[in-house]
């Protein structure tokens, strides 16, 4: 070959300039302080963009972190990969779409979620790559449907699992004209794998259970739903022994329906049945496709909502929390806005054992607010900084008590600084549902506790099976600090 | 535009680095006179040069422009279009692009005034040869001119322009001078210098169609890859290569995996490849450039056959056909969506209804697909109707994405089902088979509330994908991945949705293109196939979508006589209860694990040796000493064992042997 002078410098100018030139129409910074911060994020908390394999499609629906800080997540396109001092590995190849990634404390091993399959990876000679792809269980059906979702597995003390699993699109028959169509057997429910292998059906009436998480304490199982027939919003839900979540659909597999026609049974029957909303997550205005909730438990490394529950949004791109409390046996409570405007769509957290919290991302097949394709993300808290945020609502036989997470400005407070409005939902086989009813409420007195933290609103008679809106008008912290978001919504599922 | 934009800063930057010298210390205009040639401003605007340019000369304006229009100009060349300077967009018959200043027309031809890597020329099409010639919007100049000129380069600037026409005008060599070392940045193409030895090709003195193609730099891909000729033409096809390694072009016969033999063949002659420059002697070869180093390109003439149908083309050199590869369409046809018919429904719906019982509360011809023409925002519904022309047989591809639901079908087959409630989503996509020439194509839509959205689009052999909406860019839909898996040195194993197997099922790719395809649910491998391993994006939405259709097996397949789970152990007639239990990964292989009845059995597959086929190597762990057997269909094919005596299609394996044999079941000559 004839290298020329011009060629030479031809070739050290297409390096640099190709280099600039993506970088510069990219936006593809190296990561630094000064990266983009989301639209509402809350003193005190900064979000890292963790690179990510070059050239890879890092569709991330899959997140765990290991009690060493490794962190495993697994995309979309069947790969798992391994974060460790700051550099991607990949630890396994060829799965059928990860949706969930879980590291099992005890072995080592990686739970991964595939669509066919509930499956554990094992790296038997520590090399980083794992060796055996071991099925766990294959006892539920899958169609290929693209809606044939699998997620979990979460782990209990016992040491049994639990996944959920998508109704499908298309596949099977429908309830009542529903979009989604039951498929093959076990879709739309929770299972069960006991420590020998034993499967079976947990919980049943799940549409779209993209999130599955448990509280390590009590062991308490929670999932998100997705909008959609039968669900009127999104929402988390308590999961026990043999609860039904609202959609029929499973039943067609359920023995006590054999031989029935479900869709001769009125959908009253079904809603005395359906577990208690723990919290409805209104749509648009929290979320519209949940992803699983986590349970803050770092002992304030992650700032002071420790015992809150922490969920991702997939469409929204946003972190939220939920602060539960148990009314009369019930998990109830609120959704408060988080972390608003990610880079792409937050299916899935994990907490690291620094107590920073890890963000998997993945917009594909149906967009995200956030506009990146995938990614990863990290949120830190800088261990000190007090954020002026709601910190939770609690129902009481009149009204609600509404807490921050420092002491208020007292001589802002009047009944007039919160505006409170409820609604209630249809149930039924179509897509969603409106407000029924939508009333506003004034609160007739607001009373600060001695802390300053807290203010008691009187609203008179509470009614069942409504989510309340609460919004604060002007009030500050004693510095002056405004929260960056207004707005709970507590769900009234039962009364005090 | 990206690569418009890549291209460009790459152009600035050769210029910079060949610039002429400033003049720091001379007066504001000739400063700003160093300026307009390092910007190559004097390529489009001949200033006293006389000659037809793309750009006005300004020494010869009729009106002095004030300072403020300069700026203007110079800032957003968009804004003002000087009248007869408008940019237009040609596409002709050949399947052929040019942009520039039409400056003379006639009732038979135009001419244009373009540019190429010989700097601005002017080109004569005539009328009949016009497939498309569209107005564009925006300016011929380019934008962000001043983007990396300091504030002194752009008050210099202004005071030449100022000063014109009274300097002086610039040398006759310049535009030449320009050409030579940077005019690229008018052209937005770089300089390619020709490879030696050009005059040993073959020319043809006129040439029905050019082609050309550029790599682009560290992305193993060409530019364009799908052109469209007429049957018989003679072509020009030129490749430039900016990327660092070295490429070819091979235009290859028509076939689906001609491209492929190609590069096999190419690849097969090995120490010799690069003294041939990749270019295997094989029939399946139609033409070929020579291997292009960084910064140089080749151009050949050769004269496509009568013959119609899609000439894939690839780069031949070692790796890079998977990524490097596009078509030649040969037809006489065209692509076209004609005789729009459109239906305007209101209801309250929150799927898809069936239109074609319900009342239209509007219903005529169109001359667009758009759903702007409706009474409300909310609770509306339209169905277009249209003849969809085909240019070839071949497999197209049609996207969708709306708000709410929407569907596509062909002839009465549902291509694209985007049903239900849902926002506008990334798109959907799916694939028809089409003969050439006419099909009925319909667009189905229905909005329930909130947003309303519908954007469609197509694509096939010969067409780029094209938008089947109004006000719809393509690029929305244009697909950048590659789906088509390869395997390399070490087994690849992937689980995906796969014709004529379970949901699953796995496919394995071993080294040296031997393929199967395992089914999880069944515990048997269900077929095999040779060549390239899968294409993977059904399954994966492309990228963009759901995902979730039937993976395509890119090589042939070949029969392996599955019948079910093939083992019987001791009761010989009852088949057991199989269960899947998982798999080890090995560089050569996965072994793949499974209880049957009280038996666990593992199984690893390479390659026959002999022929076409599968071996297959099984050790059975059994608390019971028992014999097994193994059946399979038998029909064409050879099977032989390491033990055990055949019955037709039915091995049996007496008990002292069944912990370790092998099965070898091969396509039968």
């Amino acid at each position: 070959m004839r290298v020329s002078k011009m060629n030479t410098r031809f070739a050290v100018a297409i390096k640099t300039l190709v280099l600039a030139v993506i970088c510069g129409l990219f936006g593809v910074a190296p990561a630094s302080a000064q990266e983009p911060q989301p639209r509402i994020i809350p003193a005190g908390y900064r979000v890292e963009t963790i690179p990510i394999p070059e050239g890879v499609q890092f569709g991330v629906a899959g997140l765990d972190v290991a009690a060493t800080g490794d962190v495993y997540a697994g995309t979309r396109y069947g790969e798992v990969w391994r974060y460790r001092a700051g550099q991607w590995s990949l630890f396994a190849d060829g799965l059928h779409e990860v949706t969930g990634v879980t590291v099992d404390g005890e072995s080592g091993g990686v739970y991964v979620m595939q669509k066919p399959e509930l499956t554990m990876l094992i790296d038997e000679d520590g090399d980083g790559q794992a060796d055996e792809y071991r099925c766990v269980s294959a006892d539920f059906g899958f169609s290929g449907n693209y809606h044939e979702f699998a997620f979990g597995p979460v782990r209990d003390k016992a040491g049994n699992l639990y996944c959920t699993l998508n109704l499908s699109h298309g596949q099977g028959p429908s309830i009542k004209g529903g979009i989604m169509s039951v498929g093959e057997r076990y879709r739309g429910t929770c299972f069960r794998v006991t420590p020998n292998g034993k499967f079976d059906i947990f919980a049943w009436g799940m549409r779209s259970p993209a999130g599955l998480g448990i509280d390590p304490r009590t062991d308490d199982i929670f999932y998100t739903d997705n909008q959609g027939d039968y669900n009127a919003s999104s929402s988390l839900q308590h999961v026990v022994k043999d609860s039904f979540h609202g959609h029929p659909g499973s039943f067609l597999h359920k023995p006590a329906y054999k031989g029935k026609d479900i869709n001769a049974i009125p959908d009253d029957e079904f809603l005395r049945m359906r577990q208690p909303i723990a919290a409805w997550i209104p749509h648009g205005e929290i979320a519209n496709s949940p992803g699983n909730p986590v349970f803050d438990l770092t002992g304030g490394k992650f700032g002071p909502f420790e015992g809150q529950i922490f969920i991702g949004d997939q469409g929204r791109s946003n972190v939220f929390r939920v602060a539960l409390e148990k009314v009369g046996g019930v998990y109830q409570g609120c959704v408060i806005n988080c972390i608003d405007h990610l880079q792409s769509g937050a299916i899935r957290l994990a907490f690291a054992p620094d107590g920073s919290m890890w963000v998997g991302q993945t917009s594909r097949g149906w967009g995200s607010a956030g506009g990146v394709p995938y990614g990863v993300q990290r949120i830190v808290y800088d261990g000190k900084t007090i954020p002026f945020e709601i910190h939770g609502v609690k129902i009481t036989q009149d009204g609600f008590d509404v807490t921050m997470t420092r002491p208020m400005k007292r001589d802002a407070i009047a009944p007039g600084n919160f505006q409170v409005q409820h609604w209630g939902y249809m149930y039924h086989a179509k897509y969603g549902s409106p407000k029924v009813s939508p009333t506003q409420v004034k609160p007739s007195s607001a009373v600060v506790s001695e802390d300053g933290k807290t203010v008691r609103l009187k609203l008179g008679k509470l009614e069942a099976n409504r989510v309340y809106q609460l919004t604060l008008n002007g009030i500050t912290g004693e510095d002056g600090a405004q929260p960056t978001t207004r707005n709970a919504y507590y769900t009234v599922s039962v009364l005090k | 535009m990206l690569r418009d934009r890549v291209v460009v800063t790459l152009a600035l930057c050769l210029l910079c680095i060949l610039h002429v010298p400033r003049q720091l210390d001379a007066a504001d205009a000739a400063a700003g006179r160093a300026v307009f040639i390092r910007k190559s401003c004097v390529a489009c605007h001949a200033v006293g040069l006389g000659r037809r340019t793309l750009g006005p000369d300004l020494s010869k304006l009729e009106k002095k422009l004030t300072r403020a229009d300069l700026l203007e100009a110079l800032k957003e060349p968009d804004k003002k279009i000087r009248k007869g300077y408008e940019s237009f967009v040609v596409l002709t018959e050949s399947g052929k692009v040019y942009s520039g200043r039409v400056v003379a027309k006639t009732a038979d031809a135009i001419t244009l005034i373009t540019t190429n890597e010989k700097g601005v020329r002017e080109i004569v099409i005539k009328q009949d040869d016009i497939d498309v010639m569209k107005q564009s919007t925006t300016s011929l100049m380019p934008r962000g001119l001043l983007k990396d000129l300091s504030d002194t380069d752009i008050k210099d600037l202004l005071a030449y322009l100022n000063s014109l026409p009274d300097t002086k005008p610039f040398p006759a060599n310049l535009l030449s001078r320009v050409a030579k070392t940077g005019g690229a940045a008018v052209k937005r193409r770089v300089v390619f210098e020709p490879m030696a030895n050009v005059a040993s090709r073959t020319r043809f003195p006129k040439v029905d169609a050019e082609i050309e193609l550029t790599t682009v730099p560290m992305q193993m891909r060409y530019d364009n890859t799908v052109f469209q000729v007429r049957p018989g033409s003679r072509v020009r096809l030129t490749l430039r290569n900016s990327d660092e390694m070295h490429h070819n072009l091979i235009v290859c016969k028509p076939g689906k995996l001609t491209w492929l033999d190609v590069a096999k063949a190419a690849w097969a002659l090995g120490p010799d490849g690069p003294k041939m420059g990749f270019v295997p002697d094989s029939d399946l070869v139609v033409a070929a450039t020579r291997q292009v180093p960084l910064g140089q390109q080749d151009t050949i003439d050769f004269a496509v056959p009568d013959v119609e149908g899609s000439y894939p083309f690839v780069c031949t050199l070692p790796g890079h056909a998977f990524l490097m590869r596009g078509e030649i369409i040969v037809s006489n046809s065209r692509h076209a969506i004609e005789d729009i018919h459109y239906s305007y429904y209101e209801g309250d719906w929150q799927k898809l209804p069936d239109f074609d019982v319900l009342k239209p509360k509007r219903s005529g011809e169109s001359k667009v697909i758009s759903i702007r023409n409706r009474d409300r925002n909310d609770r509306f519904g339209f169905l277009f109707e249209a003849n969809l022309q085909t240019a070839v047989d071949g497999e197209y591809t049609f996207f969708i994405t709306s708000d709410d639901g929407s569907r596509i079908t062909i002839d009465g087959k549902t291509v694209v089902d985007n049903d239900g409630l849902h926002g506008e989503g990334e798109p959907v996509s799916g694939k028809v088979q089409l003969t050439k020439g006419s099909h009925k194509l319909r667009v189905a839509m229905f909005e329930f509330s909130g947003g309303e959205a519908l954007h469609a689009a197509w694509s096939g052999p010969g067409l780029k994908v094209q938008p089947i909406t109004e006000g719809t860019p393509a690029s929305r839909f244009q697909q950048v991945q590659q789906f088509a898996l390869e395997v390399g040195d070490t087994a690849r194993v992937v689980r995906v949705n796969m014709p004529d197997a379970t949901s699953r099922a796995i496919a394995v790719g071993l080294p040296g293109e031997a393929n199967y395809c395992f089914d999880a649910q069944t515990c048997e491998v269900k077929y095999g196939w040779t060549g390239a391993f899968l294409d993977v994006g059904p399954d994966r939405g492309f990228g963009r979508g759901r995902g979730g259709a039937v993976c395509k097996v890119l090589g042939k397949r070949f029969n392996v006589g599955a019948n079910g789970f093939p083992f019987r152990l001791g009761d010989l007639d009852t088949p057991p209860e199989v269960r899947f239990m998982g798999y080890r990964r090995k560089p050569e292989g996965p072994v793949f694990m499974y209880r049957a009845g009280s038996a666990i059995i593992r199984q690893s597959v390479t390659a026959a040796v002999t022929a076409t086929g599968l071996t297959y190597t099984f050790q059975i762990d059994d608390s019971v000493q028992q014999g097994v057997r193994f059946q399979l269909k038998a029909d064409g094919l050879k099977l032989s064992s390491s033990a055990g005596t055949w019955d037709g299609g039915t091995l049996t394996v007496p008990a002292a042997e069944s912990q370790s044999f092998t099965v070898t079941v091969e396509v039968a000559q």
